[in-house]
């Protein structure tokens, strides 16, 4: 995402938004929606599904923009945060059989931390992230940015349900100290 | 619950482990317990960087057409919210009135900024509208391809082709929806062998079901039940 200078910041334009501009609001579209389209479509795996899913998470936006509170962090975290939640749902309730883990993008996710190095508080989280064993953060990146369940990542590295839990359970609360320090 | 469930259950929330169940668990949850609520935001803070990792992919230009059109149709932002989001609100608003009562009662300090965040955020994040019922629709016996069925909420059905689907000049693949306990399939439309789709306002039984594609004649089944070979069926359908 890219801000020219002049252009008002995102959270100007969700103030504008909450009063009914919809020229901020597809000012806010412009800038957003192909972070939150990724998003979607990685997890949702399905060009329509992820269409739909961003749709709705910008009727979202524009009806709560009003609701939108800086501390809780930047809107694009807010907006992020309604897009992979509701694609999530989605993919939740068609079942982990129903939608084929067909690509094999997942590896390449894993592969590369260096965008982080880029991103807002990326960097810090990119550190914590290298200190994991291999294994356990690519559980944690497969989770997050594929949307896979516990279940669905037993299934595909054939491990025990308890372990994957009880790995990717230990691997969030050493990520969690490593980002504290 | 203790710090240490919330903290395990709010980063798992996050990181998209749970299933279907244990999210809307955590949910209704956080909407009660401004612990979960507040971790839950925290949680967010520090793995929404992991997005970068996604590569961006532009959105076909439809997606703002579509969205343009559902906005025409909406009245003003603070009607809609109100319309929206209803329900939630006045429960928000009722708890909070009992628990301000409680507070005064007790004499301890209003909630901090953070936890009255932390439940707007787990607000925001349920549900405005119902979600599409998502399904696959795959062969029964042997076979290749199928459909991915997209059920919206007012009835709309969306096909979308995948794979090698077959038949004769002659022949259609007709949808029906068999409703639990029932043995009269319903017929919602013909399915496309190739591409996308819409059936309008197919009559979607409101009970859980499974969805069935006979082979018809051309047209479609010319007694209002399947009268070719049952091929493709999907998993048991909660709407």
């Amino acid at each position: 995402m890219t801000i020219n200078a002049g252009e008002p910041g995102s959270e100007i334009l969700l103030e504008r938004c909450a009063a009914g501009d919809r020229a901020a609001f597809r000012a806010l579209y412009d800038r957003h929606s192909a972070r939150l389209y990724s998003v979607a479509l990685r997890i949702t795996r399905h060009a329509n599904l992820a269409s739909d899913t961003v749709q709705e998470a910008f009727i979202q936006i524009w009806q709560n923009a009003r609701l939108y509170d800086r501390s809780r962090g930047a809107p694009e975290a807010w907006m992020i945060g309604l897009t992979r939640y509701r694609a999530l749902d989605l993919v939740r309730r068609a079942g982990p059989a129903l939608i084929p883990l067909e690509d094999q993008q997942a590896a390449d996710a894993v592969e590369s931390l260096a965008p982080l190095d880029d991103a807002a508080d990326g960097r810090a989280l990119k550190q914590c992230l290298e200190r994991l064993d291999p294994n356990r953060r690519r559980l944690v990146i497969l989770a997050f940015v594929e949307g896979f369940s516990h279940a669905e990542l037993s299934v595909q590295f054939v491990i025990p349900l308890g372990t994957i839990k009880s790995t990717i359970r230990r691997s969030l609360a050493a990520l969690k100290e490593c980002l504290a320090a | 619950m203790s710090g240490t469930d919330d903290e395990d259950r709010a980063g798992l929330f996050v990181l998209g482990a749970l299933n279907a169940e244990e999210m809307r668990a955590v949910r209704a949850e956080a909407d009660r317990d401004p612990e979960l609520a507040s971790a839950i935001v925290d949680w967010e803070r520090r793995l929404t960087p992991l997005v970068n990792l996604v590569p961006l992919v532009t959105p076909p230009a439809t997606l703002w057409t579509q969205l343009e059109t559902r906005l025409d149709r909406l009245a003003t932002p603070g009607a809609a919210l109100g319309e929206i989001y209803r329900p939630p609100l006045r429960q928000r608003t009722r708890r909070r009135g009992e628990r301000r009562a409680v507070v005064l009662w007790r004499g301890v300090a209003v909630a901090s900024m953070a936890v009255a965040a932390g439940l707007l955020i787990v607000l925001l994040t349920r549900e405005p509208t119902p979600l599409p019922t998502v399904a696959m629709v795959m062969p029964v016996k042997s076979g290749t391809g199928g459909w991915l069925i997209t059920v919206a909420a007012n009835g709309d059905i969306h096909a979308v082709a995948q794979g090698a689907l077959t038949h004769t000049r002659d022949q259609d693949f007709e949808l029906w929806a068999l409703p639990a306990g029932s043995t009269k399939p319903v017929p919602l439309g013909l399915l496309p062998t190739t591409q996308v789709a819409v059936l309008s306002r197919a009559a979607v039984p409101s009970e859980p079901f499974v969805l069935l594609v006979s082979l018809e004649p051309k047209g479609g089944s010319p007694t209002g039940l399947p009268t070719g070979p049952i091929m493709f069926g999907s998993a048991e359908i909660m709407r």
